[in-house]
């Protein structure tokens, strides 16, 4: 839809700019026959204050505006970390073959973690304040409470899963999970859960006692993922799966109403790929980690076991 | 330090001009008062600072009722249905999308709207890229966003797969301002927003979506399900 170019139009025409996507939308600019007057026509108007909805805050700090503050105060939680402290490494025959076989021994040489031989001292820890923990009790309780943890998962309810679950695991879990159902069912224990590792770390202060403990829990399980209006995304309901998984407790000691809770997942390097999902798509553009932003955080959790070292001074 | 001294220097003689002239007419401490943060205010102001008090007059006028309130439309998209024995799902999915506060009058932006209702995405793209109207391009871009969160929130497949089923503007709210005529007459003037709903379901478009309301058989089926669906209320 071109407007009728006269010889009075052309002048406008020329001046303006514009690109061949301009080119295309044409709309009917400057129809007056004399626009001899149109700059003083714009003085009878008023500027009214038009809000600016359109553009973003992004395009706005850009130009160099601040962007509007938010005076709400977000907390801070003690009661869980964000970190493994000192992670286990599982050696890599574990769950393919058996004890006695070639496969085993070729990759099956537990790699050695820098805790290890300072393991009773943290078992002295933490039965400061819970006398009564045996690890082998221990492995049962940790994967009763990954039981209860998953089987609640249906339910959609945060505040319920926070008696099992430390907020790490919550927003690892819950995020993706909002607007689906979950069928999760146990079956059985293939093998006897084992504590593998244990380590005990300050937070700033001596009193401030976090404790991890991974296990190993090798199960049946079925999972089935369906979407927001009923259809299969992943998994099956009926078919049976078995899982290998390296699963760590958290428990923050100097708390006196604080539990053993299951805070994160090991997936070691060599485990088998997952099955994929039933839907096809495309794949989403790499995730971009800011490294500078890594390198400015900085742990509140010491990195070493110097607190153990008072231990046998107040023996002495 | 030397700077700091400079400025407040430059601060006390700016103040003390105006203290002489206030101190007869009122109490010293409070006229200080009142200068001092009229001075402030015009400098805190900010671009933000007159969106959010413009914005509150919205959601004022929003609560009361005059504006249209835009939260219902995208809540449709939190519905979870309940996975089917079947396999085949109870609705066919959908996407709710929207824009709202868009400076475009509605009586205008509803022209481009109804030409898409019954399209595929795609063909709908097509045709509004080369539209004559400024708020075309508007409801592009709406369909792409909405074609975005289908694809990564929704679980939809392909990104041709979709048709539109709904959509339409409707008109929000107005600012007046004033012009002037030719002897002391003076005129209104409204500058108006608008907001544009969409909905998105996965599939190919129905064959007769414009016709299909307009057979006699069509109409006959809606007329008998209006029937049924009255019921006597405070009955036994």
């Amino acid at each position: 839809m071109l407007s009728i170019i006269n010889k009075r139009n052309i002048f406008l025409h020329q001046k303006l700019v514009k690109s061949l996507f301009e080119q295309t939308v044409t709309r009917t600019l400057a129809t007056h026959w004399d626009p001899k007057f149109r700059r003083l026509r714009k003085n009878k108007f008023t500027e009214p204050t038009l809000l600016d909805f359109d553009s973003n805050t992004k395009e706005k700090v850009k130009r160099g505006i601040e962007p509007p503050t938010s005076f709400i105060y977000k907390p801070i939680n003690i009661t869980s970390s964000k970190e493994i402290f000192d992670p286990y490494i599982p050696p890599e025959g574990d769950g393919k073959a058996s004890l006695f076989s070639k496969e085993f021994a070729k990759g099956a040489v537990e790699k050695i973690t820098k805790s290890t031989s300072k393991k009773f001292k943290h078992l002295r820890l933490i039965k400061k304040s819970d006398s009564n923990f045996d690890e082998n009790l221990f492995a049962e309780t940790a994967q009763q409470i990954y039981i209860d943890a998953h089987s609640i998962l249906s339910k959609r309810d945060p505040e319920e899963m926070l008696n099992f679950v430390t907020e790490n695991a919550l927003m690892k879990m819950y995020h993706n999970m909002k607007f689906k159902t979950i069928r999760w069912k146990w079956i059985e224990s293939l093998e006897e859960p084992v504590v593998k590792h244990l380590v005990t770390r300050e937070m700033m202060v001596k009193t401030d006692l976090y404790a991890q403990v991974t296990v190993r829990i090798h199960s049946k399980q079925i999972l089935a993922v369906y979407d927001r209006f009923g259809r299969l995304a992943f998994g099956s309901d009926t078919l049976p799966k078995d899982v290998l998984e390296y699963v760590v407790f958290e428990k923050h000691l100097s708390d006196p109403y604080g539990s053993w809770r299951l805070h994160d997942k090991i997936i070691p390097s060599w485990s088998p790929a997952k099955t994929p999902v039933i839907r096809s798509f495309a794949l989403p553009e790499p995730y971009k980690t800011d490294d500078e932003l890594e390198k400015r955080i900085v742990s509140k959790f010491k990195g070493d076991d110097s607190h153990l070292e008072k231990i046998q001074e107040e023996k002495s | 330090m030397f700077n700091n001294l400079i400025k407040s220097l430059n601060f006390l003689s700016h103040n003390i001009y105006h203290i002489n002239r206030s101190i007869p007419t009122g109490l010293f401490h409070t006229n200080l008062a009142s200068f001092v943060n009229k001075q402030d205010k015009s400098l805190e102001e900010d671009d933000f600072d007159l969106q959010r008090k413009e914005s509150a007059k919205i959601k004022n006028l929003e609560r009361l009722g005059s504006i249209k309130s835009h939260i219902s439309w995208p809540q449709y998209n939190r519905i979870i249905y309940p996975p089917t024995e079947d396999g085949k799902p109870i609705r066919n999915p959908f996407v709710h999308h929207m824009r709202h506060f868009v400076k475009y009058p509605a009586k205008k932006m509803w022209y481009p709207a109804l030409m898409i209702r019954g399209m595929s995405i795609d063909e709908a793209i097509k045709q509004l890229s080369f539209h004559r109207l400024k708020g075309a391009h508007i409801i592009k871009e709406v369909l792409l966003e909405a074609q975005d969160l289908a694809l990564k929130q929704h679980n939809f497949e392909f990104k041709s797969n979709m048709w539109i089923s709904y959509s339409t503007a409707v008109d929000s709210f107005r600012v007046k301002g004033v012009r002037k005529h030719r002897a002391m007459r003076l005129g209104m003037v409204e500058y108006k927003y608008c907001t544009y709903y969409v909905r998105l379901e996965e599939g190919v478009p129905p064959p007769n979506y414009h016709l299909e309301a307009e057979t006699y058989e069509a109409r006959a089926k809606e007329y008998i399900e209006k029937l049924r669906k009255r019921s006597i209320y405070l009955s036994i």
